[in-house]
């Protein structure tokens, strides 16, 4: 079962590098280029600096593994609508227990560039921390249960969202992780920075309060636990990775229940969601319904499936659609095919209208376009990615 | 994994049917979309659920599935009951679902293997089946196609297969004809034809009466949430045509033409 939930995994990977056109696969190629520095990156990180400055070290394994923590909870919500294997709805009609599926889910979830990266950076705090003895095998255990965490609290908080991630809403849900994200990241540089500082006035009494308080989070006992295996205090170590194992559980316990009513609360009846010429423009930031509209009307047949649904209106009304301004002439309903990504649809429309209503400015390049592509070319290959552009196979 | 006998049946001690319904219920906040339904359908039947759109035709086949959990009522299917052993039921089904919610990165092919092999069929028997089933629903020559490239009435196909690899005992349509091409659309007829007198029994739900009335031994008229006729369906008709019929019991709810009067008074 869990083989087989892997394979899927895998063939779902090995389709989404397939389809690209050569210029996507040179993208996929550099996002995963850029996660080497950062895998390597984490990995130097954790195995030199506990070396040299040994002090730093528990603080430094708190920090990063809680930011891993972070980083796993939220670009898989970036990803949702793009890559299947996250969607456990898919997965509905299969005679499947929750149980069955959280395992075989875990373990699907480990087959990728992102945990390949982690696992690498992770190894880092092995050799940072590591001595030889039976300490090692706790060392060992602590980085993978971090690794489990990273793993199953990603894919729980994934779950408990799905339903709203296929929503509309969840545009605004991303944009909001956007920004939270970034503001996370933005104190932990600031933190990072002043940390550089107390360490060069070797002044880390200071920072004795932060350490107790990341301490006590699942990250921080998996990071203490690492710490004192790597300092032969094996009891303390041991205790320490119950309590992470227990955090583990309660996450699996949280995905499981999430699972089952996912599984049992099929959108039936779901509200109309339609997707207009004004939510075009404000998808791009740009321009306004009359000017998508306009570009539709213009260069309309350069879009291969485009239905103006953003998902299949299912025993709801397009409510919104009768407030919309006129379509300007494009016809829809030759075009109207069924799509269940919104970004499968959504994707060639933007890069079409994005492109017209860059040429008609006369600007040089799409900005909004151009920051999305750089901030999925980061994340590695993502299905999402080729759901973006899908347009110019067809065109 | 539970094998999930079939249980006693239904308390009033009759033999387990493909489908029994009792009593079941599902309100979506304060809009009732299933109101009380009971439902017997024998082994072997090809049933046809009909009703305006809204009637709660889809909510129904999502709680008889597995799908929906209702708010109140008793599924049983072949004797298993749904909501107290999903995993079980779910084994003995195959549903072509309204949403078509596919692994659509996958080629038809990996999509059917994978299908089976997650049901924990063997893979032999799951290779022989699906190059069969695609041979049989005209996609052999789309095999390896990616399903996000495959148009809606392909799409609905390989659904269809994916519903039919298992050999199910009740098989659960929803819309099944819409979008297929007429030739696909026979053979798939003659395809469930085989199948119900084989004993298995085929619950579809369509908006097309002349095909519910050739293909179906019986059918069930919904409107708002309720069952309002059910029957096999000479009795339903009553002599008219199944459409009459249907007109008549929905009602004049459905407006009639002489309201939109100024459809007639051209505007250039």
């Amino acid at each position: 079962m869990a083989g087989h939930l892997v394979g899927l995994r895998l063939a779902l990977l090995r389709n989404g590098l397939r389809r690209s056109s050569w210029p996507q696969q040179v993208g996929l190629a550099l996002g995963a280029l850029a996660g080497l520095p950062l895998a390597f990156g984490g990995f130097l990180l954790l195995a030199l600096v506990p070396r040299a400055e040994p002090r730093a070290g528990l603080l430094l394994v708190e920090v990063v593994f809680l930011l891993l923590f972070c980083g796993w909870g939220l670009f898989p919500l970036l990803s949702f609508a793009g890559d299947a294997s996250l969607d456990p709805s898919r997965l509905a009609l299969l005679p499947l227990r929750p149980g069955e599926l959280v395992a075989g889910l875990s373990l699907a979830a480990c087959v990728g560039v992102a945990p390949l990266c982690t696992l690498v950076a992770l190894g880092g705090a092995v050799v940072g921390f590591g001595t030889l003895g039976p300490g090692l095998a706790l060392v060992v255990a602590a980085v993978l249960a971090q690794f489990a965490l990273c793993i199953v609290g990603s894919r729980a908080l994934l779950t408990a969202l799905s339903r709203q991630l296929r929503s509309r809403k969840a545009r605004d849900l991303v944009i909001v992780v956007v920004s939270v994200s970034a503001l996370a990241f933005n104190l932990a540089l600031q933190v990072g920075a002043r940390l550089a500082e107390r360490l060069e006035r070797s002044d880390l009494e200071a920072l004795r309060p932060l350490v107790r308080v990341l301490g006590w989070l699942p990250t921080g006992l998996a990071a203490r636990a690492l710490v004192d295996a790597g300092q032969g205090r094996l009891l303390a170590a041991t205790a320490e990775l119950a309590g992470v194992a227990l955090a583990v559980l309660a996450l699996g316990w949280w995905w499981w229940r999430s699972l089952e009513r996912v599984l049992t609360t099929a959108e039936t009846i779901p509200p109309g969601r339609v997707m207009t010429y004004g939510d075009v423009a404000e998808w791009l930031a740009e321009g306004g319904p009359r000017q998508v509209g306009r570009v539709m009307a213009l260069y309309g047949g350069a879009v291969p499936r485009f239905q103006s649904q953003l998902s299949s209106v299912r025993g709801g009304t397009p409510a919104r659609a009768a407030l919309e301004p006129p379509q300007l002439g494009v016809d829809v309903a030759e075009r109207r095919a069924p799509v269940e990504e919104p970004q499968a649809v959504v994707g060639p429309l933007l890069e079409l209208v994005s492109r017209q209503l860059a040429a008609e400015r006369q600007q040089p390049e799409d900005r909004v376009a151009g920051r999305r592509q750089g901030r999925f070319a980061s994340h590695g290959p993502d299905p999402r990615i080729p759901a973006l552009h899908r347009g110019e196979r067809h065109a | 994994m539970s094998t999930g006998e079939p249980g006693p049946g239904l308390p009033d001690g009759r033999s387990p049917a493909a489908l029994s319904v009792r009593g079941l219920r599902k309100a979506f906040g304060s809009k009732l979309a299933v109101g009380g339904i009971d439902l017997d359908i024998p082994h072997g039947c090809f049933f046809g659920l009909v009703g305006p759109n809204g009637a709660g035709k889809t909510t129904t086949l999502g709680m008889v599935t597995g799908l929906l959990r209702p708010d109140a009522g008793l599924v049983l299917i072949d004797g298993v009951e749904v909501w107290r052993d999903p995993v079980a039921a779910k084994r003995r089904i195959g549903v072509l679902p309204e949403d078509l919610r596919l692994f659509d990165r996958l080629t038809g092919a990996e999509l059917l293997t994978y299908n089976g092999l997650l049901r924990g069929m063997a893979p032999g028997v799951v290779e022989a089946r699906a190059s069969e089933l695609l041979d049989v629903l005209g996609l052999a020559d789309a095999a390896g196609t990616l399903v996000v490239d495959y148009s809606h009435g392909m799409r609905k196909k390989i659904a269809l297969a994916a519903a039919l690899l298992h050999a199910p005992r009740v098989l659960f349509l929803d819309e099944p004809f819409e979008a297929i091409d007429p030739v696909s659309a026979r053979t798939i007829r003659g395809l469930l034809e085989r199948y119900t007198a084989g004993g298995a029994t085929v619950v579809f739900s369509s908006h097309v009466m002349e095909l519910v009335e050739r293909l179906c031994d019986r059918v069930g008229i919904m409107h708002l949430g309720h069952l309002i006729a059910e029957g096999p369906t000479e009795q339903v008709r009553a002599g008219r045509t199944l459409e009459d019929a249907f007109v008549e019991l929905v009602g004049a709810s459905h407006a009639g033409a002489e309201e939109l009067g100024w459809l007639g008074t051209w505007s250039a």
